[in-house]
C-alpha cells in the first residue's frame, strides 16, 4: 500500500495562517488542530512489510508548521521481500518554524522498515524534530530497522546520520545493561537555537553539531527513560513554546 | 632524487600503527568503554570492534574513498560532509587531531595529492580520512585501498589501545583484529563503491554515514573526564 501525505504551510501577508494544502491517502489521514498544527491519524494498520509512507512537508516563508500524530505507528511483518518505507521530507523557508514531533514508531518482531527523514531549510528556518523508535513490542524481540536523517541548511550538509537496529544490537552489553530496544532523536536547527556544550545525561547525549544547531540521542531499553534523559538535556525548547500567531 | 613512496609498501606503511601520524593517543572510545566496563576481555572487545567498524569504519571508509578525487574545489564541501557525519564535538576532534598529523606526514612524504590539489588546500586541522586519501591518491593507490586502510584503522587503534589498558594478551588481540578481516574488507569494498559511483560534491550525500549513539555518547563522556589517558 501507498499512503502519501502532503502538507503546505503558509502565512497569509496580515500574519493569518493557512494550510495551502492538506491532502492524505492510504493508511493516513490528516487533521487540522490549530492554526498551524495538523495531527497525523492512522486510518489503517501497519506500514506493512513492503508498504511506502510519504510525508511532504512544506513551510513557506514566514510560516509555522506543527506537525504530530495521535498515537503510535506499528511496522509490521508482512509479504514479499522488500521492508516497509517512511519517508519524511521537509522544505523549510526563510524565518519558517517546522516543529515535527509525531508519536513513537514501534518495529515489531519480523518486521523489517527503512525510516528516511530529509531536511532542507533556508538558512532563517528552524527546526525541532523528534524522532522516537521502539524495537519491539513489550516482551518481543525487534524487527529490523535503519533510519536515516539527512539535513541541509542553506545548501550546506549539516547532518547525515543512519541508525540502524543491527549496530545497536552489535557490540559488547557491558554488566547489567539491557539492549537498546528505544532510540530518540531530536534535532533543533534554527537561528534561535542557543549555543550549547556537549553534554550526557544517563545514556542520552546532546552534540552540538559543526553547521550550528544540535543533535540530542538516547537510546535505552524503554522509551520513558530515553525520552525523560533527553529532556533533562534540551527542556522543551523555545522553539516549541513560541506564541502561535 | 628518490621516488616518492608508491604502491602497496605504501598502503601498509599508512596502515601501521607505528606512523608517526599522532593516532597513538587515541583509543577511539576505547578507554570509556573500558571504563564503563563495557569492555573488559578479548571476546567483549572483538564485539566492540565490529560495532565500531559498522559505524566510524564505515564513514571513514567511505570520506578516504571519496578524497582520493578531491580537488580544490571540492575540498570544502567534503570536509562538510564529514563533520555532518559526526555529530560528536570530541569525535570530530579526534578526527581533525590526527588529519593534522598525518598531513605533516604527507607533506613529508609526498610533493602534494596531485597535480589540482596541494596540501594546503586542506587546510590546517583537515579531517583524518580525507588526509589519508589524499595520501592514498599521492601514492598512487586508489579509492579501494584507502577505504580499506580507514576501515581497518578503525578497527586497529582501538585495539591497540584496548590492549595497553587492560593488559591483555597481545596475540589475544591480533586474533581478534584478524578475525574481523573479512568485515573490514567488506565495509571497505562497499563504502568505495558507493563514494567512486557519486558523483562530486552533490553525490557525496550518499557516502556512508552510519551512526552510532553508545560511540557518541562514550566520546563525549570521555571528554568530559579530567584524568583520561587518551585524547579519545
Amino acid at each position: 500500500m501507498r499512503s502519501r501525505v502532503e502538507v503546505v504551510a503558509d502565512v497569509e501577508d496580515d500574519g493569518t495562517p493557512v494550510l495551502a494544502r492538506l491532502r492524505a491517502d492510504g493508511a493516513l489521514a490528516v487533521r487540522r488542530t490549530g492554526p498551524s498544527t495538523v495531527h497525523l491519524v492512522g486510518t489503517a494498520a501497519g506500514p506493512l512489510d513492503g508498504d511506502v509512507v510519504e510525508l511532504d512537508l512544506v513551510v513557506r516563508a514566514g510560516a509555522r508548521l506543527d506537525l504530530e500524530g495521535v498515537a503510535a505507528t506499528i511496522a509490521l511483518p508482512g509479504p514479499g521481500d522488500l521492508a516497509a518505507t517512511w519517508e519524511v521530507t521537509a522544505d523549510v523557508a526563510d524565518v519558517a518554524t517546522l516543529r515535527c514531533a509525531p508519536q513513537p514508531i514501534v518495529v515489531c518482531a519480523g518486521a523489517r522498515l527503512r525510516t528516511r527523514t530529509a531536511l532542507t531549510l533556508a538558512p532563517t528556518g528552524s527546526l525541532d524534530l523528534v524522532e522516537q523508535v521502539v524495537l519491539g513490542r513489550f516482551r518481543e524481540p525487534g524487527g529490523t530497522w535503519s533510519g536515516r536523517l539527512v539535513a541541509d541548511v542553506g545548501g550546506v550538509p549539516v547532518l547525515r546520520q543512519t541508525q540502524t537496529s543491527a549496530v545497536l544490537a552489535a557490540g559488547p552489553a557491558g554488566p547489567g545493561a539491557a539492549a537498546a530496544r528505544s532510540v530518540v532523536s531530536r534535532l533543533l536547527l534554527g537561528p534561535d537555537v542557543p549555543a550549547a556544550a556537549a553534554a550526557t545525561s544517563g545514556e542520552a547525549v546532546v552534540c552540538p553539531l559543526a553547521a550550528g544547531g544540535v543533535l540530542l540521542t538516547a537510546y535505552g531499553a524503554d522509551l520513558a527513560t530515553a525520552l525523560r534523559h533527553v529532556e533533562d538535556l534540551w527542556p522543551t525548547t523555545p522553539v516549541a513554546a513560541l506564541p502561535r500567531p | 632524487m628518490t621516488a616518492p613512496p608508491a604502491g602497496v609498501a605504501a598502503l601498509l606503511a599508512l596502515a601501521d600503527q607505528r606512523l608517526p601520524s599522532g593516532g597513538h593517543v587515541h583509543s577511539g572510545g576505547v578507554e570509556e568503554a573500558v571504563r564503563g566496563r563495557l569492555v573488559t576481555d578479548g571476546p567483549s572487545l572483538r564485539a566492540f570492534l565490529h560495532r565500531r567498524l559498522l559505524s566510524v569504519g564505515r564513514v571513514t571508509a567511505g570520506l578516504a574513498a571519496a578524497a582520493v578525487g578531491l580537488t580544490a574545489a571540492t575540498v570544502a564541501r567534503l570536509d562538510a560532509e564529514a563533520d555532518a557525519r559526526t555529530p560528536s564535538p570530541a569525535q570530530r576532534a579526534a578526527s581533525r587531531a590526527q588529519g593534522r598529523g598525518l598531513l605533516r606526514l604527507a607533506r613529508a612524504s609526498w610533493v602534494g595529492p596531485h597535480v589540482d590539489l596541494a596540501w594546503a588546500d586542506l587546510g590546517a586541522r583537515p579531517h583524518h580520512p580525507l588526509v589519508l586519501g589524499c595520501a592514498a591518491r599521492a601514492a598512487g593507490l586508489g579509492a579501494g585501498e584507502a577505504a580499506l586502510v580507514a576501515a581497518y584503522l578503525a578497527v586497529t587503534g582501538p585495539a591497540t589501545a584496548a590492549q595497553r589498558l587492560l593488559g591483555l594478551d597481545p596475540v589475544e588481540v591480533a586474533v581478534a583484529t584478524l578475525d574481523l578481516g573479512a568485515d573490514v574488507d567488506a565495509v571497505a569494498r562497499a563504502a568505495a563503491a558507493v563514494a567512486v559511483a557519486a558523483t562530486p560534491p552533490s553525490g557525496w550525500h550518499a557516502v556512508p554515514d552510519d551512526g552510532d549513539p553508545l560511540l557518541d555518547l562514550l566520546a563525549e563522556r570521555h571528554a568530559a573526564r579530567g584524568d583520561r589517558l587518551f585524547a579519545s
